[in-house]
């Protein structure tokens, strides 16, 4: 009776056994089970804006996405599933690691320049090919940091610059240089400085000191000591200003210090600052919360110079382990969310960012968000990650000694030595 | 819902990799090779063999994932699988260490009711992991609730942490109970009551926490006692009548697990007090009787163990008319005396009841510990009155009747 119920038992898992591995064996079918039922998935990750708060950046440039983009798309190509995941910042290249290791990984992924490096760098993503019709639709300042060769390891979706954000019943006229900025701190309007370096160094630009900042950051280690051309006294001096201006400010009654926009972005939306610097990651929760009362303008510059913000972009990655149907739909849908209508319908329905194809007219005229967004892009830089792993440490190194600067720790002297010790000096004039 | 079921069939595309189909193959495989043709031949050679054929098929998906490494595939989905593997097997070799040393019913409800349903969890939430975010599917909304979306998250926890909350809550609030115990020495029967409040209090702190969690808002749940009133005034007034008498007793300390209480004529032990009813054991026929909690508020209940668990017992016994008291009384006491299970203290005392029809009727008193015992230990005293009877040429008196015939 045992060795029958055995047999029986021996048999059901045969069966069991065969089923999976038909089942398996069919979804091994170009397209997979999926396809069977008659749809073809793609995967998106999408990095959610950097912030410590808790509170979760819902625009990204991708809420836009996930509304009319994937619908457009869908249209066009009816069998397409898009499935969009969400990461934070800090932790969607772990998870991006973790899902390739088992070939999970997504098909795109959607971030900043910096993740995208970081990604391309530890091989998670692949480069892409851009035919010269499909480059057409990128304008040829958002190419080159990308290219690789003939090849692309990224492909720029949206830009969003910084500018200024505040509210329109505390400030009828946005300040145009950092004097005025602080003359109306003084006067009481409650200002909000972000204290992350890449937020912070269009300040340094009204001093000068923002090349020098910029190449603390971007230069790696093992070049220090062959540093070319080499700091000036000029760059020393430059720097010692700004950090001087920084330690001055952080003195003033109304003005504060937050470790991210997404801090600045909340205490603007909640009443508790007047006028902070921000960018497109927090526009459309703020202008849901503060509607026509939100103002934006271009951010202040001094001595004569316009504040010179960083503009940050989102990117396109492809990812590792597509297979061919589903790299070719990535492809398709990368190259379709680079195209004049969409990149027109992302630029007015998603509040803070501008179009990366050239061939798209941003209305200034009728707009004045747009213009004051314009403005800010013409003026701004692009910072160039060579080494994305060496930029983040080298900028987590440099706020901290601004930290102590800004709490009164360190004297600007003090704390621009430290900050020169981490580069070298050109050495002095006789 | 619909944003769930696109999700989920959207992870079926992954299967059209095939770096994901290498993995997901190799595994099926092994483990179909291990169910068809090693284990039904291990089966009957014992306990070791199998477990050593376990082993084996762990050792199989490890290797296959090394495989896939050395081979440059990505093979995580393959260490997945002998992860996954690797857990159930370590957890029935717990089981098997456990039941040596632990009695088979704690260890098998133990497992049942708690760590095996934690490695169904285990398994679903890992496998999501390897799929999507986590965060993401948790945040997925699913219908609206009170004006509220309930998210698929939040269905989870609803489904999950009443369930862990009464089964995992006896294990810590049993452990508390004892603690609690030794600190302030109080009796079996206060550390029953003790558990059950406790866990009473951290269910429903549990299920206040839920709800506070999964976002219901305070006028749905205002909405949900309101028509709970209703419920209880019409449906289910009995099931809250016997809650709050289950309550009620246990502070009161009249019906507690342990306690000894006499139910038509006798005695049973509480062995536990739950939310609708009582469970009491009768020693007679080992019976469980399953009673109402209300009904110990509408019953007059004798105990023997309100205050303490002495039990007073009597055997009546009868010696003929022959016999002096003076000298049967001291006897009966000096039995009782000798009895091993009756107490010293308070002292057996004899006494002479009446004057019967065939003899002198005497109750012998005594004091007994258990009074779960008293049937056994007055059938032990008994006994030894008539041997002592025997041995002191004391006679029992029977009815006797003598019948003179009338002359003539």
């Amino acid at each position: 009776m045992n060795q029958r119920r055995g047999e029986h038992g021996t048999r059901r898992w045969w069966r069991i056994g065969t089923a999976v591995t038909v089942l398996l064996a069919l979804s091994g079918c170009e397209g997979g089970i999926a396809n069977l039922l008659g749809r073809e998935p793609i995967y998106i990750y999408v990095e959610k804006a950097a912030g410590s708060s808790s509170r979760p950046a819902r625009n990204d440039g991708v809420s836009t996405l996930t509304q009319s983009l994937i619908s457009g798309f869908r249209k066009l190509n009816p069998g397409v599933d898009v499935h969009i995941t969400h990461y934070p910042a800090d932790r969607i290249v772990a998870a991006m690691a973790f899902r390739q290791s088992r070939g999970l990984g997504p098909d795109l992924v959607v971030s900043s320049v910096v993740t995208a490096l970081r990604l391309h760098q530890r091989g998670l993503t692949t480069d892409v090919a851009l035919s010269p019709a499909k480059l057409d639709r990128l304008a040829p300042y958002f190419r080159d940091d990308f290219r690789r060769g003939d090849r692309y390891m990224a492909v720029p979706l949206l830009a969003m610059p910084q500018v200024a954000c505040f509210d329109r019943r505390r400030v009828s006229t946005p300040p145009a240089t950092l004097d005025a900025l602080l003359e109306l701190s003084a006067k009481g309007l409650r200002v909000g400085l972000p204290l992350r370096l890449a937020d912070l160094l269009w300040t340094a630009s009204s001093f000068g000191a923002s090349d020098t900042l910029i190449r603390l950051v971007e230069t790696p280690p093992g070049q220090r000591a062959s540093l070319q051309p080499p700091l000036t006294t000029n760059d020393r001096e430059q720097l010692r200003k700004w950090l001087e201006w920084l330690a001055a400010t952080s003195l003033q009654n109304n003005v504060d210090f937050a470790e991210d926009d997404t801090e600045l972005a909340g205490q603007l939306e909640r009443g508790e600052r007047d006028w902070v610097s921000c960018n497109g990651n927090w526009l459309e929760p703020l202008n849901r919360k503060l509607g026509n009362n939100l103002g934006m303008s271009v951010l202040p510059g001094g001595n004569g110079r316009p504040a010179e913000p960083i503009t940050a972009l989102r990117v396109w990655s492809f990812g590792r382990h597509s297979t061919g149907r589903q790299r070719a739909l990535a492809e398709a849908f990368v190259f379709f969310s680079l195209n004049k209508v969409n990149q027109k319908d992302m630029m007015l329905s998603s509040p803070g960012t501008l179009p990366v194809n050239p061939d798209v007219l941003i209305p200034t005229k009728s707009s004045h968000r747009l213009a004051a967004l314009a403005a800010s892009w013409e003026n701004s830089q692009m910072l160039n990650f060579s080494n994305p792993e060496q930029t983040v440490a080298a900028s987590l190194e440099i706020e901290s000694v601004l930290q102590e600067t800004i709490q009164g720790e360190l004297t600007p002297a003090q704390a621009s030595a430290m900050l020169l010790a981490i580069r070298p000096l050109a050495p002095q004039a006789p | 819902m619909n944003t769930l079921l696109y999700e989920i069939t959207g992870w079926a595309g992954y299967l059209s990799r095939p770096v994901v189909l290498v993995q997901c193959l190799s595994a099926a495989a092994l483990l179909t090779l291990f169910l068809t043709v090693v284990r039904p031949r291990l089966r009957h050679r014992g306990r070791r063999l199998a477990l050593l054929g376990a082993v084996g098929l762990l050792l199989a998906l490890r290797l296959n994932a090394l495989a896939l490494e050395w081979l440059g595939q990505p093979h995580g989905l393959a260490l997945y699988f002998a992860q996954i593997y690797g857990i159930w097997l370590f957890l029935a070799v717990l089981r098997e260490v456990l039941l040596l040393r632990c009695s088979a019913r704690g260890v098998e409800q133990l497992f049942s009711q708690i760590v095996q349903p934690l490695y169904v969890l285990l398994v679903a939430g890992s496998l999501v992991n390897q799929l999507d975010s986590l965060e993401d599917v948790a945040d997925i909304p699913l219908l609206p609730v009170f004006g509220d979306t309930l998210t698929t998250g939040n269905l989870f926890l609803l489904l999950t942490i009443p369930y862990f909350l009464v089964a995992v809550s006896a294990y810590p609030v049993s452990w508390l109970a004892r603690v609690l115990q030794g600190l302030l020495h109080f009796s079996e029967g206060t550390r029953e009551a003790t558990t059950l409040v406790l866990r009473y209090l951290l269910i429903g702190a549990g299920v206040l926490w839920l709800m506070h969690r999964v976002g219901l808002n305070p006028n749905a749940i205002a909405a949900i006692a309101g028509g709970l009133s209703v419920g209880i005034g019409f449906g289910i007034k009995e099931v809250f009548s016997n809650f709050i008498s289950g309550l009620w007793l246990l502070f009161e300390g009249s019906v507690r697990p342990g306690e000894i209480l006499f139910i038509d004529g006798d005695p049973c032990e509480v062995r536990s007090l739950g939310l609708r009813a009582a469970v009491l054991w009768r020693d007679r026929d080992n019976a469980e009787l399953v009673i109402p909690n209300q009904d110990f508020f509408t019953t007059t209940t004798v105990t023997y163990t309100g205050t303490d668990r002495l039990r007073r017992s009597q055997v009546e016994v009868a010696a003929a008319y022959r016999h002096d008291p003076a000298q049967v009384i001291p006897l009966l006491e000096d039995v009782a005396r000798l009895s091993p299970r009756v107490l010293s203290q308070p002292p057996p005392k004899a006494l002479l009841l009446s004057y019967g029809d065939s003899g002198i009727n005497y109750g012998l008193r005594f004091w007994i510990e258990d009074p779960m015992n008293n049937a056994s230990i007055k059938s032990e005293v008994s006994v030894a009155v008539w041997e002592r009877f025997a041995k002191e040429g004391i006679e029992m008196p029977f009815p006797q009747r003598v019948i003179h015939q009338a002359e003539g």
